[in-house]
């Protein structure tokens, strides 16, 4: 599967770019949402997840664009504390889940696998 | 002036001077193209060094934070031992660390403060927090409250009384991601302000806590510290502290305006059978602004023995009062709107457009 992961604070980036990496994640790190735009055709993603402040491009319209592109790409967004109006718009815009920081890596590798669908498929298998 | 007794005037004159002339400016130009390169290789160099070392070492903490082993000190590369002994790249690789530590929990989170004691960056924090700049203060303040060095608590509790404002409220904020409720403990001693944002900050802060009981918030109220009486009304508020009813009362005749008001509004959240006649005993005596206060606090909790003092509100001079009276009228007592209807028979102006306003505003 292949995630479109975008996020700022590239310490961030690189940690949870390695994480899903080690899960089995085709991962494609941008660290601004105008690159992220760029990618959204080339790198056509499975899922996206973005971070709702990015220079240049917020991540809502990262997610504005994804779904404009497709409606069924599932984008999960990173909000922090006290953004709950962004997170509304967020949803709005038809955001599939989102995750406050600050957030463990195993809360996400969750909040990813039930966005796709695959937590029961695992059980079965 | 020697090269000007050497020539003659005729000899300036001759083209062979000019394009001596004409060459010295060319060899001139050509090096200073090459100084201006050189000067900026140099500092695309010094751009990306850092750059370089930024993502080695970044990728470096990701997978050892991503590993299930402990950090030991001696698995730090060489490479960046090198690195790290240079302040600004010291600085660089703390702030990645702080960054990360900000977005992560659970055992990376934790992974992230071993490896921060590991490469000594505590030291560096301390080191902060003594220098006599405040903008430094702040950023070690910052940087141990974010790595939750609360063996630190001591020294940081000092400064929440700070001169400085801005270094009481990081300091504020640290004592609160320290302990939470009871890091609020610095209220005891303050008597600086607490200014409005920096008290919407402490509660942005609380907001994600379990609620628990607040030790000594019925102290607060009656502190000499007008702001904090108002932060520990809107503590009661939120958190709906019943138990400090009466000593939220008491702030009913407090000195200023602000506090009596913040009273009434906290009051609305744990009122009790009594309270909606002390608010209206209170009323008289109030400024407009929190009369209207009150009247609010009122529409959520008066009911039908407020119902003479509410119709005696109805004839006041001031039609915001009017208004804020008839919406309690017709929220809280029975056959509300049958009485502001005749009301509305009886003087048309201003109360068949109130009852039209509300009858408006209360079908939303």
């Amino acid at each position: 599967m292949k995630i479109l992961l975008v996020e700022d604070a590239t310490a961030l980036l690189r940690a949870i770019e390695l994480k899903l990496k080690k899960i089995g994640y085709d991962v494609h790190p941008c660290s601004d949402g105008r690159q992220a735009l760029q990618e959204l055709d080339a790198f056509a993603p499975d899922l996206i997840i973005t971070d709702i402040m990015l220079p240049f491009v917020s991540g809502l319209e990262v997610l504005n664009a994804a779904k404009a592109k497709s409606k069924k790409i599932p984008v999960i967004v990173f909000s922090a504390m006290g953004q709950e109006n962004a997170v509304e718009e967020a949803f709005l815009l038809g955001a599939d889940d989102y995750v406050v920081k600050p957030f463990g890596l195993k809360e996400l590798e969750m909040r990813i696998k039930r966005v796709m669908g695959t937590i029961n498929a695992d059980a079965n298998s | 002036m020697a090269l000007y007794g050497l020539l003659s005037i005729s000899d300036l004159l001759k083209p062979g001077f000019f394009y001596a002339v004409a060459a010295g400016f060319a060899v001139l130009i050509v090096v200073l193209l090459i100084l201006i390169y050189w000067n900026l290789y140099k500092r695309k160099q010094a751009f990306f060094r850092p750059e370089s070392f930024r993502m080695g070492f970044e990728l470096w903490v990701s997978k050892l934070v991503l590993e299930d082993t402990q950090i030991p000190a001696s698995r730090i590369p060489a490479k960046f031992a090198k690195h790290l002994k240079q302040r600004d790249k010291r600085q660089f690789a703390l702030n990645s660390l702080i960054e990360l530590k900000k977005s992560v929990a659970g055992t990376v989170g934790d992974k992230v403060v071993a490896l921060y004691l590991e490469l000594g960056f505590k030291a560096d924090s301390i080191e902060k927090l003594d220098s006599p700049v405040w903008y430094k203060k702040v950023k070690g303040i910052n940087e141990l409250s974010v790595m939750k060095q609360e063996d630190m608590n001591a020294r940081i509790f000092k400064l929440t009384n700070n001169r400085n404002k801005y270094i009481r409220r990081e300091a504020q904020a640290a004592m609160f991601n320290f302990y939470g409720f009871r890091g609020l403990r610095f209220l005891n001693v303050l008597t600086h302000s607490l200014s409005d944002w920096q008290q919407l900050n402490l509660i942005e802060q609380l907001r994600p806590l379990d609620p628990e009981p607040i030790p000594g918030l019925s102290n607060w109220l009656y502190s000499d510290n007008n702001t904090v009486v108002v932060f520990a009304l809107k503590l009661a508020e939120i958190y709906q502290c019943f138990e400090v009813h009466d000593e939220v009362v008491s702030c009913l005749t407090h000195e200023r305006e602000e506090v009596r008001g913040q009273a009434a509004k906290t009051l609305k959240e744990i009122a009790g059978d009594a309270t909606a006649a002390i608010l209206c005993e209170r009323y008289a005596s109030e400024t407009p602004r929190n009369k209207i206060v009150i009247l609010n606090s009122l529409t959520a909790i008066a009911g039908d023995a407020q119902q003479p003092f509410l119709m005696k509100e109805l004839d006041s001079g001031n039609d915001f009062l009017k208004l804020g009276a008839a919406r309690v009228i017709v929220t809280c007592c029975t056959a509300g709107w049958g009485l502001l209807e005749s009301k509305a028979a009886q003087q048309p102006l201003p109360f068949r457009n109130i009852y039209n306003h509300l009858r408006f505003e209360l079908k939303r």
